[in-house]
Formats: C-alpha cells, sequence, structure tokens
C-alpha cells in the first residue's frame, strides 16, 4: 500500500509540489486502501491530480470517463508534459484511424480517457473488460444526476458499466455538488458497497464576489468596458455565444487596447492552442469565452472572472468563477446583468425540455420520421433515451415537468443571488449545504446589493497601464530567428 | 456588396453555368459536371469550397447580375467588362488573398497536413532549444505516434536544419505580407500563434481569406518538402495522394488498362456497363495518357470526324446528330473529351481569354 511518504515523493517528483493541496491526501489515502471514492473537490484544487498521481504510482491502467473531449484533450497533454507519454482520448473526434490505432494498442496505455457514449458501445465494453483495471473515475461525476446543472442522461448507465467492469475501485470527482447530487452519486454510481465521501468546501476565500446590476445592454457595455481598464490582468470574460465572444474580443481590442482573443468550441486545434499558449505567455490580457468550453491548461493567476451572461445556474457559476485565483492571490468575480438577461436565460433554460406537443409528436411519428427527429433535435433526443429507458409518456411528462419546475427555481436562486443584500458568501455556501458559522463577511469578502467596492482595496487594480496589444505583426524574417535557435550555425 | 471571388470562375467569351462551378467548388464528382468542368478548364478548383451553401453562392450570383458583373446569356452567364475591370482590381489589391495552388486541395488530407505542419514547426523549434518539456499543439495521437516514428528513423538535426532552409526559402518566394501572416500562425518555443480573428483585426484580411492562405502556402510548402528527398517523402506520402481517380474508377480503370473488355469488368465488379463506362469517362477526363484509341473503334471515331468537321467548340456538339447514326452516348462524350483536350493543349486557352 502506498504511504504518505510515498505519496508526497511522488507529488514532488512528477509535479514539482511539497504540499498537497486540502482534499488529495484524502482522496489518495482512501484510494491506497483500496477504498472507492467520491470527492467533492472545488475547481481549481487540483482534483485530477489524484487519479494522476495514484496512476504514475502504482504502475496500473487508470480509465477516466468524461463529458467533455477539451477536457480530455487538456488531460491527455498535461500527462505527456510531465513525461507519461502512454496517455490517450478515446472520443467521437477521433477519425476512424486513429481510434483503431488507440483500440489496438488498448494494453499500452496507463491512462485512457473516454466519453461516455463511446465507453458504453458493447465491443470496447467487451475490450476493457479483458484489462486489468487499476482505477476507474468517473470525472464530472455531478452529470449523472438529474437535478445537476449539467445531467448527461448516458451518465445514469456508469453504474452498469462500472458493474459490467467487475465493480473496480473507483473514483468519482466533481467539484460542485448539492445534498441532493451527492446523494445521486453515491446511490446511482455505487450499488453495493457504499463509497467514502472526501468533501472541501467549495468557498474560495481570495475570490470577491461582486454583481453589477445595469438598466440595459448598452451600460452593462460601458461597465464591462471600464471594469477591463481598471482591473489587473489577465481576466477571463465569459459569454453564452460564440459571436459574443468574438464580438467583444474585437471590441475591447478596439477600444482599449487591450490584447484579447476570443475562446469557443468551434476554434480548431491549431487556434486554440495558440490562445493557451498566448495566455501561458503572458501575452493576452483577457479571453472572452463560451461558458461551455474548458479553458485547457491551467493558467494560475487569473485575476478575475466576469460573466457578461448570466450562467445557467448557481453550480455552473461557481464552476466558473473557479478559474481566477488559482495562485492563492486576492481575485474577483463579477456578474453583469441587466432585467432582459433574465428572459434570455429562462429561454435557453427551457429551450431544451420537451413540452407535450413534442412528446405527442414522438408519440404519433413512425419509427424512421422518430429517427429523423432525434437525428436534428436535443429535445427529441431527450424524448428517445427516456423511451428506450421504458418510460412511457404519461411519465416522461411528469418527469419534465418535474425539471422544468427544477429548472425555475435554480433559476430563482440565481436571481436570488444577484439581488442579496447580505453576504454572498454566505448564501452559496449554504446553498451547497454547508455550514457557514465560520463565515466573517467583511470589506474585502463580497458586495452585496446598495454597496461598493473599490478596486484598490482589493489590490486589484491596475497600477501603471501596459497594453499588450501589439498593432505590427512581426515579420517572418523575425520569428524565424526567434522560433528556431541558432539558425545560421546549422545552414 | 457582392462576393468578388465568384467573377473569378466566368469568361468572357465562354458563357459558364453557375450551377456546374458551385458543384466543382463542392467536389461533386459526376460525371456531366466533371466533363462541364474540363470545359470550362476549372476542374483544377475541384473540392476547394465542399461547404459553399447554394443559398449564399446563388444569391451572390444575382448581385453580380444586378450589379452588371456577369450577364446572362442562353448558353450561361460571361463576365462583362465592367466584371473584369472588378476582378482585376480585386485581384491586384494587398488588400486580399487568392488562392494560387487550387489543384493540390484534392491531393492532400489538408486537415491532417496543416495539424501536422503546426507540430513539425513545434517539435523543431522546441528541438532547437533543446527543451524536452512543452504542452504539444496536436491531440491526435496518429499523427504523434507518426512525427514520432519518422524522427526515430531518420536523421533528426538534419531533417530539422532542411525543414528549416526549405521553409525560410519558401517564404522568401511569397509575397511578404502573406508570408509574414503566414508565420504568425505557428507556434513554437516561447511563441504563441495567432488566431485567424486576430489576424483579421491586425491585417483587414477576412477570416475566410486568411484561412484560404493558410491551406493554400501550408499545401504549396508541403510540395517543396517533398523535394527534399525520401524521408520527407515518406512523411509528406501520408497525407498525400497521386491519383485524382475515386477509389471505384481506380480499380476500373486499372483493369482496362489491363486489357480486360468492358463487359468482363462490369461482371467481375457486379457493376452495371454504365457505371463502367461512366468510370472511364472519370478516367479520360483526369489521365493526361488514356489510350482513346482502345475503345473507341476507329470507324466510330471517323464517323464522328466527319459529322462534328468545322465545329470548333466540342462542348457545343449535339448529341443528337450522333444518335441518328445510332452512335452512343458513351463514345460520343469520349470523342468530345478526346478532342475538348487537345484543343485545350493546342491553344493552351487561358482562363480569361
Ligand atoms: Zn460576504
Amino acid at each position: 500500500m502506498l504511504t504518505t511518504t510515498e505519496l508526497t515523493r511522488g507529488l514532488k517528483h512528477y509535479f514539482g509540489y511539497d504540499k498537497f493541496k486540502p482534499g488529495q491526501i484524502e482522496t489518495l489515502t482512501a484510494l491506497a486502501r483500496q477504498q472507492s471514492t467520491v470527492a467533492v473537490l472545488p475547481t481549481g484544487t487540483g482534483k485530477s491530480l489524484c487519479y494522476q498521481l495514484y496512476g504514475l504510482l502504482t504502475k496500473q491502467l487508470v480509465l477516466v470517463v468524461s463529458p467533455l473531449i477539451s477536457l480530455m484533450q487538456d488531460q491527455v497533454k498535461e500527462l505527456k508534459f510531465i513525461g507519461e507519454h502512454q496517455a490517450a482520448a478515446l472520443t467521437s473526434m477521433l477519425s476512424g484511424r486513429d481510434k483503431s490505432f488507440v483500440l489496438r494498442h488498448l494494453n499500452e496505455y496507463h491512462f485512457i480517457f473516454i466519453s461516455p457514449e463511446m465507453a458504453l458501445q458493447p465491443d470496447i465494453m467487451q475490450r476493457f473488460k479483458a484489462l486489468k483495471l487499476g482505477l476507474l473515475v468517473i470525472d464530472e461525476a455531478h452529470c449523472i444526476s438529474q437535478w445537476g446543472p449539467d445531467f448527461r442522461p448516458d451518465y445514469l448507465q456508469l453504474g452498469k458499466l462500472r458493474q459490467a467492469l467487475g465493480q473496480p475501485l473507483t473514483l468519482a470527482l466533481t467539484a460542485t455538488a448539492t445534498p441532493q447530487i451527492k446523494k445521486d452519486i453515491c446511490q446511482l454510481l455505487f450499488t453495493a458497497a457504499q463509497p467514502q465521501l472526501v468533501q472541501q468546501s467549495i468557498d474560495r476565500p481570495n475570490i470577491f464576489l461582486a454583481v453589477e446590476s445595469t438598466a440595459n445592454s448598452s451600460e452593462k457595455n460601458a461597465v464591462l468596458l471600464r471594469l477591463v481598464q481598471q482591473l489587473k490582468t489577465p481576466g477571463l470574460i465569459y459569454f453564452t455565444s460564440r459571436k459574443a465572444t468574438e464580438k467583444f474580443a474585437r471590441l475591447l481590442t478596439e477600444k482599449t487596447g487591450l490584447s484579447a482573443a476570443a475562446y469557443h468550441a468551434d476554434l480548431n486545434q491549431q487556434e486554440r492552442f495558440a490562445v493557451q499558449q498566448q495566455f501561458m505567455l503572458g501575452n493576452l490580457d483577457v479571453v472572452c469565452a463560451t461558458s461551455a468550453f474548458g479553458m485547457g491548461i491551467n493558467q494560475k493567476d487569473v485575476r478575475y472572472v466576469i460573466h457578461y451572461h448570466l450562467p445557467t445556474d448557481l453550480e455552473s457559476y461557481l464552476q466558473e468563477i473557479g478559474r481566477a485565483g488559482r495562485d492563492g492571490q486576492q481575485s474577483i468575480a463579477i456578474l453583469l446583468y441587466s432585467p432582459e438577461d433574465f428572459e434570455r436565460q429562462r429561454q435557453l433554460s427551457f429551450a431544451s425540455l420537451p413540452a407535450l406537443a413534442e412528446l405527442k409528436n414522438y408519440q404519433a411519428a413512425t419509427r424512421q420520421q422518430r429517427q429523423i427527429l432525434t437525428e436534428n433535435e436535443l429535445t427529441y433526443q431527450l424524448i428517445d433515451f427516456y423511451a428506450h429507458q421504458g418510460l412511457n409518456i404519461k411519465q416522461q411528462q411528469e418527469m419534465f415537468a418535474q425539471r422544468h419546475q427544477q429548472k425555475a427555481s435554480q433559476l430563482r436562486t440565481l436571481q436570488t443571488y444577484l439581488t442579496l443584500t447580505t453576504c454572498r458568501r454566505k448564501f452559496l455556501c449554504q446553498y451547497f449545504g454547508e455550514t457557514t458559522e465560520h463565515l466573517k463577511h467583511t470589506a474585502a469578502c463580497c458586495q452585496p446589493v446598495g454597496q461598493t467596492f473599490d478596486l484598490r482595496d482589493l489590490n486589484l487594480q491596475c497600477e501603471h497601464v501596459e497594453r499588450k496589444a501589439s498593432v505590427v505583426l512581426p515579420s517572418y524574417q523575425q520569428l524565424l530567428k526567434k522560433l528556431f535557435a541558432d539558425q545560421s550555425n546549422q545552414l | 456588396m457582392a462576393d468578388q471571388r465568384l467573377l473569378y470562375f466566368f469568361s468572357a467569351k465562354q458563357p459558364r453555368r453557375p450551377a456546374v462551378i458551385r458543384q466543382i467548388l463542392i467536389n461533386k464528382r459526376t460525371v456531366s459536371n466533371l466533363f462541364w468542368g474540363l470545359n470550362y478548364q476549372l476542374l483544377s478548383w475541384l473540392a476547394v469550397a465542399p461547404k459553399l451553401e447554394a443559398a449564399y453562392f446563388n444569391q451572390q450570383i444575382e448581385l453580380l447580375l444586378q450589379t452588371k458583373a456577369l450577364q446572362q446569356t442562353t448558353a450561361g452567364l460571361v463576365l462583362t467588362a465592367a466584371g473584369s475591370q472588378q476582378w482585376q482590381l480585386y485581384q491586384t489589391s494587398d488588400l486580399h488573398y487568392w488562392r494560387q495552388a487550387p489543384q493540390l486541395v484534392q491531393h492532400y488530407q489538408v486537415g491532417a497536413w496543416q495539424a501536422m505542419l503546426a507540430l513539425l514547426i513545434q517539435v523543431f523549434s522546441e528541438m532547437s532549444y533543446h527543451n524536452v518539456h512543452y504542452y504539444v499543439n496536436v491531440t491526435d495521437p496518429q499523427l504523434q505516434y507518426w512525427l514520432k516514428r519518422w524522427l526515430q528513423h531518420n536523421p533528426r538535426q538534419q531533417l530539422q536544419a532542411q525543414f528549416v532552409r526549405t521553409l525560410t526559402e519558401f517564404l522568401t518566394t511569397q509575397e511578404s505580407p502573406a508570408a509574414n501572416i503566414f508565420l504568425n500562425m505557428y507556434s513554437g518555443h516561447q511563441i504563441a500563434g495567432r488566431t485567424l480573428l486576430q489576424l483579421q483585426q491586425q491585417t483587414g484580411w477576412t477570416v475566410a481569406e486568411l484561412n484560404c492562405l493558410r491551406t493554400d502556402l501550408s499545401l504549396q510548402l508541403a510540395e517543396k518538402l517533398l523535394r527534399e528527398g525520401p524521408a520527407w517523402q515518406a512523411l509528406i506520402g501520408l497525407f498525400r495522394k497521386n491519383s485524382l481517380l475515386s477509389a471505384s474508377t481506380a480499380i476500373t480503370y486499372q483493369a482496362f488498362l489491363n486489357q480486360y473488355p468492358l463487359a468482363k469488368i462490369a461482371q467481375k465488379r457486379q457493376l452495371k456497363l454504365s457505371t463502367i463506362q461512366e468510370h472511364l469517362l472519370e478516367a479520360a477526363i483526369f489521365a493526361t495518357d488514356f489510350p482513346y484509341l482502345k475503345i473507341l473503334p476507329t470507324k466510330i471515331q471517323q464517323q464522328l470526324i466527319t459529322l462534328f468537321r468545322g465545329q470548333t467548340i466540342p462542348a457545343e456538339w449535339n448529341y443528337q446528330v450522333a444518335q441518328q447514326q445510332e452512335i452512343s452516348f458513351f463514345y460520343f462524350r469520349l470523342f468530345q473529351i478526346q478532342q475538348l483536350k487537345l484543343r485545350q493543349g493546342r491553344l493552351s486557352i487561358a482562363n480569361h481569354n
């Protein structure tokens, strides 16, 4: 069994750290005891390090089920970066050629990342059954809960997957979990023996929480422009659409001279890497991103996260602001909103929920028609999924009505957070079922409605203005010199 | 303003059908499209814009007609003097990029090669700084594996030097804004590439043009690297196809070259004779050394020559004339292709005469 000393030595050897972050060592010692674990660790506390280190030290195969392709690719990159080359991501994005390459070499890998829908394919499941699994990881485990913000129907099948694989040692990871979600994870994933629960507070004391209410979107734009010019960089601004990320990346560069980039799921690999690299090298002041997309390589010194559009709910909000201040330094999360945002968010939230008419449509459709419907629309995919689970229309109708109420209540909670006249931090902790007696609201904690905050007091005001956006592109001759060292000697 | 790039595909003298042009650009390879593409001398543009939408294209053509850059005739659209002038302005402007080597698009798996090129630049850049700890910019395991094997089996220092020299020479031959923009797209040691949106802001070129520049230059660079010896041929060969024929056509054509009669090929491949004939027409369109005499009976060829004597534009021949002599459409079309290619070769008609 791995001892704490071995774990700490491994941490230094592979990652260069001397100390574990809260929650990591508890998770790792539980795994070392062969105890399946549910770990609730806030974003930014190095969730993935737990299974990375476990796999590196035990030299056993680690299978990681993850919902987001970009997350998987980032994980593979990080592992390769620290010298673990036997890592691959099995996703629908892989070409047939790449997929069969990975499948042919399965037993040579130490880490395999896979999407749930692929893990559940019978032929692939069969292949994993034949391998000796050291650890099964369910990343973003909250996707299993219908009450969670990112519910994914195929996550419901992961309990079956786990059984099919012979109930291997399992680690379920999530950053945010209300009491209800925790219950779902434990019940749906673990049938017999219940897992150990490792939990850290969701609170990130170094992130100041603020909300700016504006009368309309033009006022909101003005507030955004003012903020980005005052705040220390780098920063991250979240939008709900690709179009908005591009519009504001352009606008910010033009109006403020800040160096900005748009980051969204439609960028190709080369461009995505370019933005990550620009951010890492400190060439960027601000990234305008969509929330649907992971930020990739961990940037530790993000000073602010601004939401230009409302987040889906508090769970996602917490995830997204968690990208700020991973270095532990003072940072700030600012949520901007104007009254019309609520209607927009309401529409986005309910758009994917089937209405009675759609349920009836599905019921009346022939098999072929159903195929067409499910090919094109998320709503029908959802209905189709539950139909295959054996739920009839009436049962579905009840379930979706429940979901609707759930979403409406999440929106109300969000609205409450926005209009809070008391401590925002306390509210968040309470919402996630944590005790709040130890929390003391101060001027450095958060800004309830009606109060102001001073960036200088928070040490977040940028003192001297240094603009990074360069107007002139370097010439190819200059670039060649920088790209390739000692070029003259080689020629 | 209308999309002036489309003007390139029209001629002042030869009426052209816009539908055919779009089909060529999106790589719709029916024999009829290919034949007309050959006639318009636009086959090098096959597959260059696979996502070009009919609605957008038609709307732009409509706009070009309204602004009198194009003109309707009974046989198709022709470029007007004004249209020709607009095109000249567009093409000579520094604010636009125009593809130099469209024909290469058909020869490459463009996306995969571009990813490999990004990887090559990064790996050689990091290598020159003796750095082994870095995030690799391409996630495809297959590409990473290929590059790793390739570097293991070849002298990497030499490859690196060849690469840097070839890249430098290549960029020197390009116009300076294009060369600068192109290299700014790539990442390497302590250098981050730029996104198309960032480059658009810095250069004023559209994202579509920047995209086009990226594929065009990266493919031309591939062709240049190909001439740097066997190691490069092995690597680039992974992304390059020599034959432009579709797989099924290639099989038919090979069997035909191996002297199998058409009926026999059809029987063996369990395809209709008419399909086999279409394969051969496609082969005739693409192959430079298609053995017409092997398939076109001398007697029929003589008949066709007599029938169309004096009619100098093969594409305008009327099949009904041949049909009355009971000559099959296959023979007629094959003869048309041969004559068309003969004339194009002999007269070397440029695109915009
Ligand atoms: Zn507070």
